[in-house]
């Protein structure tokens, strides 16, 4: 049954990410929130494997403006979170 | 009460002694265990050095966090895996960690999440 991961920390600093993407199965989907919002940069690989969302209010307020992130990631409020949230099986917070 | 029992899978990705995260994710898995749930302990990352042997934490005034590790199958939690990748990069060796303890590589460790009901990582 697939898992919603969330992100809240930076991946050039916290092995938060990159321990996930390791145990991520098919059909999960990652949520980039807080300083986590940075791996959507366009300088950060994502594979197309993946479904990975960005919280918009996160970016906007770090300064990643949409031309500055990788059109891999999905940019979404919070009411869509909550939707995802609910959708999934379960969630796991990688704080 | 058997259809209150849930499979709690708890995910433990820091080492002991630096922060208390380690520490309380232990008692998370205790106090499930009391409650007869199902908990699967998953060590990731930092984690799997929680599991270094001979740990003796005396001479930085702290109580020994390998010696509730072994408290673990008491409390009736059985189900614990290690990150097989996790412990190559840091050097710990097979022998050093109970033989009760399943060392999988990541895609079975992905599989053994997405069975559980409820997910925690600390």
């Amino acid at each position: 049954m697939p898992t919603l991961h969330l992100i809240n920390k930076s991946p050039l600093s916290n092995p938060a990410l990159g321990e996930c993407l390791k145990v991520c199965g098919s059909g999960d989907a990652i949520i980039l929130l807080e300083d986590g919002v940075y791996a959507a940069l366009n300088t950060q690989k994502i594979s197309n494997e993946l479904t990975v969302y960005a919280i918009e209010d996160d970016c906007s307020a770090r300064g990643l403006t949409p031309e500055k992130i990788n059109p891999a990631a999905q940019l979404i409020d919070y009411d869509r979170f909550v939707d995802l949230s609910c959708e999934f099986h379960n969630c796991l917070n990688w704080s | 009460m058997s259809n209150n029992i849930k499979h709690i899978g708890l995910v433990c990705r820091t080492p002991p002694y630096g922060s208390s995260r380690a520490r309380e994710l232990i008692d998370i898995a205790l106090a499930a265990g009391v409650f007869d749930q199902k908990v699967c302990l998953i060590f990731l990352g930092d984690g799997v050095l929680q599991l270094q042997s001979e740990q003796s934490p005396i001479s930085i005034e702290q109580k020994n966090h390998g010696k509730l590790i072994d408290m673990l199958e008491i409390y009736g939690i059985e189900n614990i895996v290690v990150q097989e990748s996790a412990m190559r990069s840091r050097n710990l060796k097979r022998e050093e960690i109970s033989s009760d303890f399943q060392i999988l590589d990541d895609t079975s460790i992905s599989a053994i999440i997405s069975k559980q009901h409820v997910m925690m990582s600390l």
